[in-house]
């Protein structure tokens, strides 16, 4: 079989050559970037800094990267079609004069803007997270969610800041970066089956689980440890790049001064399990089967891992452990940074242990009750009628830490 | 897929009022009803005697078995609209379920709603070869196997959304008297 070969990065041709943001960038691409270097590259970053890092950590040149993570064909219909009809129950809610905020009983509704992967918009069969929240009746929300989607494509296709300054919401909502870890089998590229030490090389990495150790959610030690030392440099570039996305993200958005009071609320994910299990014949379960055959199970997670030949279940688990762990710890510091600039703005939905082994419709995605449970926790985050877990974040189906 | 929505609607309501015009001019003209679910839920035997009766009615210049065979033929149609309409109202009110058994109760009364439409085209099948050249010597089959799953699929859903919209209810007004 011939297999064309994808176009290799543009050479790297630094922007301001030999400056210090340039020997920053290298830095965080090999991972040995320090937490002062990471803070100065997150003070300066632009979009342009943010494709290059990218087009260096996939080894592609943008457009290429651009065209893989970009949302084709059914899944594309799909998502539009259900987005469709909730911004058609957005706008018929709208048009009952929800945004009322002089009427007793509306006072408190909210107008809410959700952009993100699957977990916001699962477009068939599935109740995702945004179907639930959308039940409510003193919430609209407005989707531009896509399953599929990447944060790299988000950011880049900027659908969201169009409808941001539309709709001036009072939540914006956002999931994003679990399909730029493990889309087109991304996840054998940042895997080392060796095992090697990078984890001990970040420094940032290493503070976000000193951290982590301190706040609400158990480290499995013994899993992490195991986990992480199977995880490459790209992995450690890749999480830091997502913290230079996010942070990129909603830095413009605060500071922008736009959307005053605005609440931006982020989620990560909960450990996934590597799987091929097609399911079997299920009956009230009856969709699993269908959409693990049809939707790409085994084919996120699982095969990837083999491919590297990381073929033991406990060790393929660890690895999604750790990466999931830091990925959570990697949004909550995120949101930290910024609720010290603009307090109560940045929330994170923590649904690390919800889950579980049996409560997964495919390898990535919750079945509809476990959806239904994190989005009761997204909720009472956005009516604030609950405390948060800790700090800005609300772990679900907890008690605020005493 | 406003379009698909629509074009399953349509088509319901077309063949329901292709039914409701045929079984009115049926009665108007020949003083009869055509019992078709009497023919689905009867053993064998009980199809023999029907059939022949109704081969017996005459409805100007037909007789009543033409239009059995022409609402069984039709029932094809029927069949495609409603299972879709089964399936988008069920997904209609799941979206609106807040509590996670119904919500999983309706996804299954997708599945129940295709096999709802599976059994009505092999009940349909059975019904074409018993009526297809029928005498009363003819060795006719009865499609009850089929009918009475159909019928228990089609009740299921119709509970499910029944008690699902008891359930909204009830919890609306809870959601209203907590605001009070």
């Amino acid at each position: 079989m011939y297999i064309k070969k994808p176009p290799g990065p543009k050479k790297f041709t630094p922007r301001n050559s030999g400056s210090e943001k340039n020997e920053l960038i290298e830095k965080l691409l090999a991972n040995r970037i320090s937490i002062v270097g990471l803070e100065s590259l997150r003070n300066h970053i632009t979009a342009e800094d943010l494709s290059d890092i990218i087009q260096r950590i996939y080894d592609l040149n943008e457009k290429y990267i651009l065209k893989i993570s970009a949302v084709e064909g059914a899944l594309r219909t799909l998502n539009t079609i259900k987005n469709n009809r909730r911004n058609k129950r957005f706008i018929k809610k709208i048009q009952g004069r929800f945004r009322n905020p002089h009427t007793p009983g509306k006072e408190n509704n909210k107008v809410i803007l959700a952009e993100g992967d699957s977990w916001f918009n699962y477009p068939i069969i599935l109740t995702d997270l945004i179907d639930r929240i959308s039940m409510e009746k003193d919430m609209a929300v407005y989707s531009v969610a896509s399953g599929g989607d990447w944060l790299l494509n988000m950011l880049t296709a900027r659908e969201y800041i169009e409808e941001l300054s539309v709709l001036h919401p009072d939540v914006f909502l956002i999931s994003g970066g679990g399909n730029d870890l493990v889309g087109t089998s991304r996840l054998a590229a940042v895997v080392d089956p060796a095992g090697g030490e990078e984890f001990e090389e970040s420094e940032w990495a290493k503070m976000l689980i000193d951290k982590a150790q301190t706040q609400f959610i158990p480290l499995d030690r013994e899993k992490f440890l195991h986990g992480v030392k199977y995880l490459s440099k790209d992995f450690f570039a890749l999480l830091m790049f997502f913290h230079l996305q996010y942070a990129y993200l909603i830095g413009n958005l605060l500071r922008s001064g736009k959307f005053k009071g605005i609440q931006i609320i982020t989620q990560g994910y909960d450990y996934p399990i590597p799987s091929l299990n097609t399911g079997g014949i299920k009956l009230i379960n009856w969709y699993i089967p269908f959409i693990r055959d049809f939707l790409g199970h085994g084919h996120w997670l699982k095969t990837p891992l083999l491919m590297r030949g990381i073929v033991h279940g406990n060790q393929q688990r660890n690895i999604l452990y750790a990466m999931i762990y830091l990925f959570n710890e990697m949004m909550i510091d995120t949101g930290n940074l910024f609720n010290k600039i603009y307090p109560g703005s940045v929330y994170h939905i923590d649904s690390r242990g919800t889950v579980g082994e049996e409560g997964w419709a495919d390898e990535l995605h919750p079945k509809p009750a476990k959806f239904m449970q994190i989005a009761e926790e997204f909720i009472h985050c956005i009516r604030r009628d609950k405390q948060p877990t800790f700090d800005h974040t609300f772990v679900v189906n907890s008690k605020p830490k005493q | 897929m406003m379009r698909i929505h629509s074009i399953f609607w349509a088509l319901f309501i077309m063949v329901a009022i292709f039914y409701l015009s045929m079984y009115a001019y049926i009665w108007i003209a020949s003083n009869h009803i055509l019992n078709l679910f009497s023919i689905e839920i009867s053993p064998a035997s009980e199809v023999k005697q029907i059939l022949t009766g109704w081969q017996t009615v005459k409805v100007e210049n037909q007789n009543l078995l033409y239009y059995a065979r022409l609402a069984t033929w039709v029932d094809f149609l029927w069949i495609l609209s409603y299972t879709g309409v089964l399936i988008m109202v069920s997904y209609a009110i799941m979206q609106k379920q807040r509590a996670p058994f119904l919500n999983n109760l309706l996804r299954f009364c997708f599945l129940l709603a295709i096999l709802a439409g599976f059994f009505d085209v092999l009940e349909n099948i059975v019904l074409i070869y018993d009526m297809h050249q029928y005498t009363p010597l003819k060795n006719v089959y009865s499609s009850a196997i089929f009918a009475w799953p159909k019928w228990i699929f089609v009740l299921f859903i119709l509970i499910s959304w029944l008690l699902s919209l008891v359930n909204n209810a009830i919890n609306s007004r809870k959601l209203y008297y907590y605001h009070l």
